[in-house]
């Protein structure tokens, strides 16, 4: 099996990060690739404050976190970037031509050994393989947001992907103290799978009127849920929660059990996104906390 | 009070457990025993002098009806008659009464303890005096009544067994162990329970008839049971009430 020691990371957005973090406190060699230099300042910061606070709170050793540091760099050269990887984890924005076409390259400049990783919620893996010349050594990698802290990792086999890649996969989420579950190349996988009729059962409840949005909410709690589905579509984004809808049903053919609901159209059209723009399905700008 | 409840494990016990707690004379009947002892020339005594009955019956529509037709019959007519509204909608469950103005709809989930949710929902027969005792029945259990609209599942029963469906098609195709697709739901998204272990605590038969209504109500594919979910049921692997379902239990 291939040792992995060194790890790129592609796309310093919000889940490169905690990827590259999580890697990084593992104590990987790690490089955080972006095409936008400030990006991957911003992101190095992010990084640097949430060790900080890791620290601070007790949750991260100070010997991890001073390794951490140090072995953590970035570049904004692709080839620069991948060419010592053992592993490269994509992290790119949810677009399969964007994906291919950087996968593409990456199979050009990383050594013949390195495995390639797709942390994508959506894509299929066998299909991103298709672009690269080794689609043995291509698998899913797929992380849960925050990336540092969420204990899960879907390790995905593509249609290609061999025993000895995939176990490779499974071991590197050991390593980074997560729990690896194995997972057929399928739309959307097991959670964002598994968990569409949580959010499309609740929106059809609350279209035909059956309870309230508050009323939905504290009966879903009542089950032991931490939050309900209206309440975590606010906090994951009306917006986020429609295109991954939109994603399964197309991805399945119509399927109609992922059939997207107007409602979900009608909060992101108004600009009811959610925590982030203030007013999703509750108001957050009030002074007396969240309002229906 | 005098309470009789008749329907499947484990819901009969759980709402038993809190009326007996409440002091209430409680008699509980598995389904398939009540419907033997009504045909039977004795009849059921308790039945003459109930005050309350409790309909949890969930695996078959037709058999719903049955004893809901039966015990209706054979009840004082201003007996109050609270039937789970899991399966069928308390308007279908009423229509198949005798005196249905004293019929309303409930919804609770296995496990139950005192202070918990019980959705409650009127049927189109219900009158006010029947929905004014259900709830202050409701009360003397210590559940919290929620008021919802009519319909096959209530709120809670349709979100979670949709999403135990779904668990249900994913391990049928082999995308993962039943394992995985559990430890995936509650370490990737927080829940509180495994779908597929959730599925065994309330009966897989459960289950089933809330898929089974929901598809009869709506009329849509996208309420169809996984296949996978009938041959369970068809093989007798109900659960954890039947030592067996997606998982093992000692008995």
């Amino acid at each position: 099996m291939t040792t992995i020691a060194n790890v790129t990371v592609l796309g310093a957005g919000t889940m490169g990060s905690g990827i590259a973090q999580a890697t990084a406190l593992a104590g990987y060699r790690v490089l955080l690739y972006d095409v936008a230099e400030a990006a991957l300042a911003t992101a190095l910061a992010q990084i640097g404050a949430s060790i900080d606070q890791g620290v601070a709170r007790g949750k991260i050793d100070a010997t991890a976190a001073a390794r951490a540091r140090v072995a953590l760099h970035v570049s904004h050269d692709l080839a620069v970037a991948v060419q010592a990887a053992d592993l490269v984890i994509e992290a790119a924005p949810e677009q399969l031509d964007l994906k291919r076409t950087l996968l593409r390259a990456v199979d050009a400049a990383a050594p013949p050994h390195a495995l390639l990783a797709s942390n994508t919620s959506s894509l299929s893996i066998s299909a991103l393989a298709g672009a690269t010349a080794r689609p043995a050594q291509v698998l899913g990698l797929h992380f849960f947001n925050p990336a540092h802290i969420m204990p899960l990792v879907e390790v995905i086999r593509g249609d290609q992907t061999s025993d000895a890649t995939l176990a490779a996969g499974q071991a590197f989420a050991l390593a980074l103290g997560k729990t690896p579950v194995v997972c057929r190349d399928t739309p959307a996988f097991i959670v964002n799978r598994v968990a569409r009729p949580f959010y499309g059962e609740a929106f059809r409840l609350l279209g035909e009127n059956v309870a309230d949005v508050a009323t939905i909410d504290a009966l879903v709690r009542s089950l032991g849920f931490r939050m309900g589905p209206f309440e975590l579509v606010d906090l994951v984004g009306c917006d986020v929660n429609f295109a991954v809808t939109q994603s399964v049903y197309a991805a399945t053919f119509d399927e109609p059990r992922y059939r997207p609901h107007p409602i979900q159209q009608r909060m992101v059209e108004s600009g009811r996104l959610g925590r982030k723009t203030g007013r999703g399905f509750y108001d957050y700008t009030s002074d007396s906390g969240r309002q229906p | 009070m005098n309470v009789i409840i008749a329907g499947e494990s484990p819901f009969i016990e759980a709402v038993g457990a809190l009326c007996r707690a409440a002091g209430h004379q409680t008699t509980l009947y598995l389904v398939e025993d009540f419907i033997g002892a009504l045909q039977s020339p004795l009849g059921i005594d308790d039945l003459l002098i109930a005050d309350v009955v409790i309909e949890m019956h969930h695996e078959s529509a037709d058999a719903k009806q049955e004893l809901l037709f039966a015990l209706s019959s054979a009840l004082p007519p201003d007996a109050l008659i609270l039937t789970s509204a899991l399966t069928v909608s308390a308007t279908q469950a009423a229509a198949w009464c005798a005196a249905p103005q004293r019929v309303v709809g409930f919804g609770v989930l296995p496990p139950l303890a005192v202070g918990d949710n019980v959705e409650i929902a009127a049927a189109l027969q219900s009158d006010a005096a029947a929905l004014a005792r259900a709830a202050a029945f409701w009360h003397t259990l210590g559940l919290a009544p929620v008021t919802v609209g009519d319909g096959a599942g209530l709120v809670r029963a349709r979100i979670l067994c949709c999403v135990i469906n779904e668990a249900i098609g994913a391990l049928q195709e082999g995308i993962a162990t039943a394992d995985a697709i559990d430890r995936a739901m509650q370490l990737g998204t927080n829940y509180p329970r495994g779908p597929l272990a959730w599925g065994d605590l309330l009966g897989l038969d459960t289950v089933l008839g809330v898929l089974d209504g929901l598809q009869s109500e709506w009329r849509e594919d996208r309420y169809r049971p996984a296949p996978l979910l009938t041959r369970m049921v068809l093989a007798g692997r109900l659960g954890r009430k039947t030592g067996r379902g997606f998982y093992s239990y000692d008995a």
